[in-house]
């Protein structure tokens, strides 16, 4: 198990160098000249040539990406253009604000993480036991009000439904704000539930198939030919297995919800970190845009080693496949030894 | 093709039934697929058709004495000095344009970027995938090694990444999500082509000397097509859903082009006055979403029967 973790941690290493790497490189290709971008319009090529340099934009590419990450001490005095590099959390300042920009992200973080936190809950409640319900009764008349109302959730465009929800709720029955903020628990029932319906209906149609699956297997028949009750069946025997495709889609659904936040922050004009980063793009604020969107990208690909991990403990069988080979070669080695 | 028909076909050329009779026989057999196939084969009679319903001049240009007219209103147009009467089926949005116009030639946007996107996604994913499968070790290695780095940053981040590198337009937006669509086929072609090349008929090819091209072209990619068919349905919803998200940021098709994400962004404005300009666009990206993921799920059943529960 231990081995399994530690293999797990490690194969993320090279997962988050390429992902640093590809934004970064995005970054570097984008047109338009950070220089010319900070300094005044009447600057001379030559202000701009040495604001290049101070900035370390006049580097090779190779060394950008290690001042990206290690960090960089600018030839300047002023040393708001330095910046101590991804791994301790520090890329420069905003060109907009002038704050540094990883204190906006982890200010704002926490308002989206407690957003998607939310609309998981609120899809896991509703979801899991839509599905099941679907699954045992199939084709009866809840299963088709599950099944229907989970293919509109999956068609239906996040930031369209939330606008709808606003017309309803906050324009004609005036029961919730049309804005939310993360201080006023009523303003944030509008959008968790336009963030959570896509993963309600991913999760209630994963659950449905996995437990129609799992129960027309031989030991579901077992249970049932030795006259357990049905209820006692689904508990004991279908639900732990039916469970562990939906714990993987639930696992990578997480890193749906902070990207999904970005569309439904926008609509409830919430302060996280998805209004930071359509802010920043549509600013041209590159430290912004590459600070949040590497972080993320990282934060999505720390959820599912999380997941990952989670998984192996709830899944007898990847516990088992490491367990197994740890014994068999005790086992063989005492073998050797007599 | 009817039963009866069918029978004396059989009967009278002895012929068996083709391949395609046999899908069309099981994936007929699911209503809500053969909605969505009607669904989207109307979306796209509108999309070609787009100019002989409104020319594209007239829904771009603004009347806007006629803003938020109602829909099932008509009221007095402007257009190519000519008054006239127009008949706002869905009414108008904020500058006045007729709404009905602007969803059937936003249509024609989506179409073009669902097709275009997973057609590059599905070739480039397919090849690169059938080449990691067919010829393993370091290749493969390669290959899959950046796949799942492609996987590891959130699709609709990414196309954002890039968007936001590159600056917002047609061509870029294109790029972004046709890019983040790879890597599904990928993965999909490579595991299709592991089941099938250690298989006798491929070695038969190799056998009577068929270059690794033909057996990978003729022999291979035919016997994976059904899981890349799927993927692709379901990867033309994602990319239009995809594209809507992203002009509804700003950051995809830029105004005054009637894209349905774009038309959402401008009606957020005005939810309180006119909520029909919010209303009808979302519609238009719902149906053709539910009918491309109905189309999918058909699909599996009728290509896989051994995925069908």
């Amino acid at each position: 198990m231990v081995k399994y973790i530690l293999r797990r941690l490690l194969m993320i290493i090279p997962v988050l160098l390429g992902v640093t790497f590809i934004v970064f490189s995005l970054t570097y290709i984008a047109p338009g000249d950070p220089a010319r971008m900070i300094l005044p319009q009447d600057a001379t090529e030559a202000d701009i040539a040495q604001m290049r340099h101070f900035m370390g934009l006049d580097e090779p590419f190779i060394k950008q990406y290690f001042h990206f990450l290690f960090g960089f001490k600018s030839p300047s005095d002023d040393s708001s253009f330095s910046y101590k590099g991804l791994l301790a959390l520090d890329l420069g300042r905003s060109y907009v604000s002038n704050r540094p920009v990883f204190r906006t992200i982890l200010e704002r973080f926490p308002n989206t993480a407690l957003l998607s936190l939310f609309a998981l809950l609120l899809s896991v409640l509703l979801s899991i036991p839509a599905g099941i319900i679907s699954a045992t009764h199939q084709y009866s008349v809840p299963d088709m009000i599950v099944s229907i109302l989970s293919l509109l959730g999956l068609s239906m465009p996040a930031f369209w439904l939330g606008m709808i929800l606003i017309w309803i709720f906050s324009v004609q029955l005036k029961i919730f704000p049309s804005l939310a903020n993360p201080n006023n628990l009523k303003s944030l029932v509008l959008p968790v539930i336009t963030l959570a319906t896509m993963n309600t209906a991913v999760q209630a149609r994963m659950t449905r198939s996995s437990m129609l699956e799992i129960i027309r297997q031989d030991y579901i028949r077992t249970a049932r030919a030795k006259g357990l009750e049905e209820k006692k069946v689904i508990r004991r025997h279908a639900l732990n297995n039916a469970l562990i495709p939906v714990v993987t889609v639930i696992g990578l659904q997480v890193g749906q919800l902070l990207v999904g936040a970005v569309l439904t922050e926008t609509v409830f004009s919430y302060p996280g970190i998805g209004t930071i980063m359509v802010d920043a793009i549509q600013r041209k604020d590159t430290p912004q845009i590459l600070a949040s969107v590497v972080f993320v990208a990282i934060v999505f690909a720390l959820v599912n080693l999380v997941v990952d991990i989670v998984y192996a403990f709830i899944d007898p069988r990847i516990r088992a496949q490491y367990e197994g080979i740890a014994k068999i070669k005790i086992n063989n080695s005492l073998g050797k030894s007599k | 093709m009817d039963n009866n028909n069918f029978i004396s076909q059989i009967a009278s050329t002895g012929k068996r039934k083709t391949a395609f009779e046999e899908f069309w026989r099981r994936y007929r057999k699911n209503k809500l697929a053969v909605a969505g196939l009607l669904i989207v084969v109307l979306y796209i009679l509108m999309a070609i058709f787009a100019d002989v319903f409104f020319s594209y001049d007239f829904i771009t240009q603004n009347q806007i004495s006629n803003a938020f007219a109602e829909p099932f209103t008509s009221a007095e147009i402007e257009y190519k000095d000519n008054f006239t009467n127009h008949f706002y089926v869905l009414g108008a949005d904020n500058f006045g344009r007729d709404i009905l116009g602007r969803i059937i030639h936003g249509a024609r946007i989506s179409m073009i970027i669902g097709f275009s996107t997973i057609a590059f996604a599905c070739v480039v994913g397919s090849a690169l995938g059938a080449i990691a499968g067919y010829y393993g070790g370091r290749v493969e290695s390669i290959i899959m090694r950046s796949t799942d780095i492609l996987l590891a940053i959130p699709n609709i981040l990414f196309a954002l990444a890039i968007v936001a590198a590159l600056g917002p337009s047609f061509q870029n937006l294109l790029l972004a999500i046709g890019i983040t669509s790879i890597p599904a086929f990928v993965r999909l072609m490579r595991a299709s082509v592991l089941t099938v090349k250690n298989q006798e008929f491929i070695e038969a090819a190799k056998a009577l000397g068929a270059r690794d091209f033909r057996i990978i072209a003729r022999h291979i990619m035919p016997n994976c097509m059904a899981p890349i068919i799927v993927q692709a349905t379901l990867g033309i919803a994602q990319s239009i859903l995809s594209a809507t998200s992203l002009s509804f940021l700003g950051l995809g098709i830029q105004p005054p082009s009637p894209e349905w994400g774009n038309m959402l962004s401008d009606a957020r404005s005005y939810i309180s006055y006119a909520p029909h300009t919010l209303l009808f666009p979302g519609l238009a990206i719902m149906t053709v979403i539910l009918a491309y993921n109905l189309i999918g799920d058909g699909l599996r059943d009728a290509l896989d029967p051994k995925l069908k529960r």
